[in-house]
């Protein structure tokens, strides 16, 4: 399932940090996101994945400028983000549009779907009134809904319906950056994957590239070509997507991949558990995040003491764990 | 094995007027003790409902659950007891937890208490006994720390946490049955996998029966003896674990498991299933999954029973009768 090798980068980020001020104003910032480099490949789709409170969902939102990260840089096809301002800014916010998890809470309750998808055409100025409905119909039938659906209100589809619409609406003012924040994660399974076969699609007939954020890894695996993996603020493995499932090298992916349940019950069980639950992101542990609940059997006083540089193991692979080479 | 609970006929309906929702139509099942059943099947399908009805926790109306229905548990019959039955049946024989713990438990009273509370609607102790008998549950859902756990509130806890809490306080009148909705959903993968082994080692540990109500086929693989797939509000195939992800025969289950993403095995694209979930005010006539069936045939249009297919094995599907059915 590899796709080719990334060429040249379509997003750069270096560096990303994003903190939150917590409740109390005296109290800790939250670090969501805590020094965070990645690049995206022109028409490759690079999957971040971890669990709730990791800052996949901060990354996602600094890279459509949403949030504004404390530090780093975002470079979108050569350009830094920070810089933009005005009319520069929404050039670029065409090129680069998101897809919620939700597509419920995401779309306007008071406007038919066919306005919605209606609507980022009329801000980026693409197309006049009389034009734009045959555009909504397009788009409609490119994401496989019938355009007669244009003029249903959001709470008269389906999930998977109200998906393929958000789509729809990302798709419209043609963008080449698709940032896809758990596209299928509230959607059941014969729909999910109806809509894993039309990102695929689009993907190809478009040369999309895409971000697709996720916590569920059989679903990654299903459409990524590289992997980055998340824990507290940081990635802490990042490989070709067919290098990761075959053989992690760090102990959280290692744990994050036997955790999930297999549909076959005489599949072998071998678990490899992450004791107790994962630490608050305002106060992280000392050392390697991970070292508290890490399983990997060369754990030593350096996990605790020293953090882990994300360092380039074997091929196409980097890894924060000061015993990547060793086995699990 | 001895049958706990039979359940014959259940047909419950909603007003939805102008239309009536057929939401579970004519299900029977039977649990025996100590035995684990999962009842598996995507949004819309009846399983919640099924679940709500067990309790009698459907509000009366809208829902009506027909006449015709029995619901015999330790061979009582659960839709002719008064309140004060249903108050001796509830919590004490048979207890149920759901999806998103933070909505079960009360925010303003400590976890000790509503523990407690529990203990002492249904047997006569004295406060610090059941206090005591709480914090021997805490200790045996593996919660690190009982004693501390009893003095907190639902806010201070986590997801994983609050599941266990909630475990404690379904379990601690060690009911012969329980009812786990979507026990793990809202949890992190790492921490599903956690009360997956939990719930695995309470049923040998406390002898108990458990339905489990889940979307996730590979959930129902890890901990169930039998599994029973519903569709349209019928069940539509019924077998026990290993038969059923091995040689799937209804063509609704085949396609759940080709639907599904999953790590073992050779990467596979998955297969969706064409078109959504009918509503359950406009079920198909003839077999309700015929719209969407890729081995549909003549005889479709007409809804088949559940039809024998091996010992402890039914499926809802002509091809039982006629394996070769429509291909010439």
């Amino acid at each position: 399932m590899s796709a080719p090798l990334p060429s040249t980068p379509l997003v750069t980020v270096e560096g990303l940090v994003k903190r939150f001020a917590t409740d109390r104003a005296a109290g800790a910032p939250l670090h969501a996101v805590n020094g965070v480099s990645l690049t995206v490949g022109r028409g490759e789709t690079l999957a971040l994945v971890g669990e709730s409170g990791s800052g996949k969902t901060t990354v996602a939102r600094c890279l459509v400028r949403l949030v504004d990260p404390d530090a780093g840089a975002i470079r979108f096809d050569g350009v830094d983000l920070a810089t933009l301002r005005g009319r520069a800014l929404r050039a670029v916010r065409r090129r680069i549009q998101i897809v919620f998890q939700d597509p419920y809470g995401s779309l306007n309750p008071r406007m038919t779907v066919g306005q919605a998808v209606a609507e980022p055409l009329a801000i980026h100025r693409l197309a006049t009134r009389r034009e734009a409905d045959g555009r909504v119909i397009a788009l409609f039938r490119e994401v496989g809904l019938d355009p007669s659906y244009r003029t249903c209100y959001p709470h008269q589809l389906s999930g998977g319906q109200r998906q393929r619409v958000g789509i729809a609406r990302a798709l419209a003012p043609g963008p080449e950056f698709l940032v896809l924040d758990e596209p299928v994660s509230a959607l059941d399974v014969s729909v999910q994957a109806q809509v894993l076969v039309l990102l695929r699609e689009l993907q190809q007939q478009r040369g999309l590239t895409y971000l697709f954020i996720a916590h569920d890894l059989a679903v990654v695996r299903q459409i990524a070509s590289r992997v980055a993996v998340m824990y507290l603020g940081r990635i802490v493995e990042e490989a070709r997507a067919d290098l990761l499932f075959a053989m992690p090298r760090h102990p959280y992916t290692a744990s994050l991949l036997s955790a999930v349940p297999v549909p076959d019950p005489a599949a072998p069980r071998t678990r490899i558990a992450l004791t107790g639950e994962p630490p608050s992101p305002v106060h992280p542990p000392t050392g390697c995040p991970l070292h508290p609940r890490c399983p990997h059997p060369a754990k030593d006083e350096r996990c605790r003491m020293e953090l882990p540089a994300l360092r380039v193991i074997g091929e196409d692979r980097r890894v924060a764990c000061h015993h990547a080479e060793q086995a699990l | 094995m001895s049958t706990l609970l039979a359940v014959r006929d259940l047909t419950v309906t909603f007003d939805a007027r102008p239309r009536v929702a057929r939401a579970v139509d004519g299900v029977s099942f039977e649990v025996a003790s100590g035995e684990t059943l999962a009842l598996v099947g995507e949004s819309g399908c009846g399983k919640t409902v099924t679940a709500l009805a067990l309790l009698r926790l459907l509000q009366q109306p809208p829902a009506r659950i027909a006449p015709a229905s029995r619901i015999l548990f330790e061979d009582a019959d659960v839709l002719a007891m008064d309140g004060a039955a249903l108050r001796r049946l509830r919590g004490a024989r048979m207890a149920i937890v759901f999806q998103e713990p933070m909505t079960s438990l009360n925010p303003v009273l400590t976890v000790g208490t509503q523990i407690a509370e529990t203990v002492r609607a249904h047997e006569r102790v004295t406060r610090a006994a059941a206090r005591a008998r709480a914090a021997d549950m805490l200790a045996l859902m593996g919660l690190p720390d009982p004693r501390r756990c009893l003095r907190q509130y639902p806010h201070e806890l986590s997801g994983g946490m609050r599941q266990r809490v909630l475990l404690a306080m379904a379990l601690v009148c060690r009911p012969r049955l329980l009812i786990a909705d979507e026990p793990t959903t809202a949890l992190d993968v790492t921490i599903q996998a956690q009360i997956l082994e939990l719930l695995a080692d309470l049923r040998s540990r406390l002898g108990m029966a458990m339905l489990l109500i889940t979307h996730n086929l590979g959930i129902a693989a890890r901990i169930a003896d039998r599994v029973a797939v519903m569709y349209g509000g019928r069940i539509v195939e019924t077998a026990p674990s290993a038969d059923l992800f091995a040689r799937p025969a209804h063509p609704y289950t085949a396609g759940l498991l080709r639907a599904a993403p999953r790590l073992d095995g050779p990467a596979r694209p998955t297969l969706a299933i064409p078109g959504t979930v009918p509503p359950a005010t406009a079920w198909p006539d003839g077999c309700r999954f015929h719209p969407r069936c890729a081995r549909v045939w003549q005889r479709c249009g007409t809804e088949p029973p559940l039809l024998d297919v091996g010992p402890g094995r039914a499926a809802r599907c002509w091809l039982v009768a006629d394996p070769t059915g429509g291909t010439p």
